[in-house]
């Protein structure tokens, strides 16, 4: 989930490893285990900056499960590149609010 | 992220403080770190001391090399490391084969000559800052920002936020712009009332540098901003009416009256906006919509001098919704008299949306 833009709008995207083609659903997997998200502890993003975006980020994975807050200057490459993948694989949801 | 440049930002800083106590070192100093400027390393440092440095914020723009006044760069779909990217076109260079690049180009260049020609400011800064845009940031990205030291624009996924809008628009560019130049005045800290009253003064002066280019009076003016760049699953004309706040979209929140404001709170969660920057900017949105309409004629030469005086001399960054009706009104009984039209129309605007 994001928000924070200039639009002043809140984005949601999800992936279900369950809904994916299995080639997709081992992507996912791949590249969520290389974010290392399930144990990143977010960094202080320091004093907010007009328009720059917050994503909210959830990765579940059978009992395991965590949060974080990333603002769009922490982002690892990693990271970026999972939620631009996310976005973009066929079976993702999207939606405002 | 910012011990990763620690080693980058501390000499500067104490570069800047020896600087201070000496007019002659303090020369040496700023032309020592203008020399490096803008390479990539040093822009990422400059964005990070501008929150280090808080209200010494200001002071950036000096370490900005002179010459080139308007340079766009394309960051070709990295993200905020890989800022500015690669430089396309500057300064007295002739357009090039790509539209966002162009459109960021001469958005920035109209609104650089809107606030040195209406509101004789030179640049960002007041100090001929160079202006930097970068163009093409992440992949289907929907948004623009002031990252503190230049501007980003995102392509736009097309659903959210049409393809290519975001550079197009005159609005965008001047709103980014004008965050800017509250950084190096009133410096409004972005959480609830005071960055409310960031967003709201990037919409108004952005709304006045587009009637100004389209030399629309205040009347003529549609007072949307963003029109014409919502994507296809949104329903609507703009992101936002200071009109009438709340109406632009589908979703739209914007309250246009004290009666309605949204009390969200600045807790990292990314629904909540800071407090509801984006959300509650609509009520002096509307209080700037009366005031500017209620003046007649056109916006930049009442509403949008009268704002900008007090954005540059009276508001602080803590500064709340009646700091800024009483700093207004204050600046409209200096630049057209006391107890005239002027200050009667700006107080009139802030009652009328429960300000006052």
């Amino acid at each position: 989930m994001e928000g924070g833009g200039f639009a002043g709008l809140v984005k949601t995207t999800e992936a279900d490893a369950g809904e994916l083609a299995p080639a997709d659903a081992e992507r996912l997997r791949t590249l969520v285990a290389e974010t290392g998200l399930f144990d990143l502890v977010p960094p202080d993003s320091g004093a907010a900056l007009p328009d720059v975006q917050s994503y909210e980020i959830t990765v579940e994975d059978g009992g395991r499960r965590n949060t974080v807050v990333l603002g769009e200057r922490d982002l690892s490459p990693g990271v970026r590149a999972l939620l631009d993948w996310v976005g973009s694989v066929p079976g993702h949801h999207q939606a405002m609010g | 992220m910012i011990d990763r440049h620690a080693c980058h930002i501390l000499p500067q800083v104490v570069l800047l403080e020896a600087a201070d106590r000496n007019e002659s070192l303090r020369e040496a100093a700023v032309n020592t770190l203008a020399a490096s400027a803008s390479t990539r390393t040093q822009r990422v440092a400059l964005t990070e001391m501008v929150q280090l440095l808080g209200a010494q914020a200001a002071r950036i723009g000096e370490l900005t090399p002179a010459g080139g006044l308007n340079t766009v760069y394309d960051v070709r779909h990295g993200s905020w490391d890989d800022l500015p990217g690669v430089r396309v076109r500057g300064a007295g260079e002739p357009p090039v084969d790509d539209v966002a690049v162009n459109e960021a180009f001469d958005n920035a260049a109209k609104t650089r000559d809107f606030y040195s020609d209406v509101l004789k400011r030179d640049s960002i800064d007041d100090a001929g800052m160079e202006l930097v845009s970068s163009v093409h940031f992440d992949n289907d990205f929907d948004n623009a920002f002031w990252n503190g030291a230049q501007m980003v624009y995102g392509d736009g996924s097309g659903t959210f936020l049409a393809k290519g809008s975001l550079t197009r628009d005159l609005c965008v560019v001047g709103h980014e712009l004008t965050h800017g130049v509250v950084q190096f005045t009133a410096g409004l800290r972005y959480s609830k009332q005071s960055g409310a009253l960031n967003e709201s003064f990037a919409d108004a002066l952005g709304s006045t540098v587009k009637q100004w280019a389209a030399n629309e009076t205040a009347a003529q003016a549609d007072w949307l901003v963003g029109k014409g760049i919502l994507g296809s699953e949104m329903k609507g004309v703009a992101l936002r009416s200071m009109k009438a706040p709340g109406t632009a979209f589908e979703g739209d929140r914007q309250p246009g009256s004290m009666r309605d404001y949204v009390d969200l709170p600045d807790d990292n969660n990314p629904r909540n906006d800071h407090g509801g920057v984006h959300i509650n900017s609509g009520i002096p949105n509307k209080a700037f919509y009366l005031a500017a309409t209620r003046l007649g004629e056109y916006t930049w030469q009442h509403a949008g001098p009268i704002w900008y005086d007090a954005l540059v001399n009276s508001l602080r960054p803590n500064s709340q919704f009646k700091d800024a009706a009483e700093a207004t009104i204050a600046s409209a009984a200096k630049l057209y008299g006391v107890g005239q039209d002027a200050e009667k129309a700006v107080r009139a605007a802030w009652e009328e949306v429960g300000v006052l």
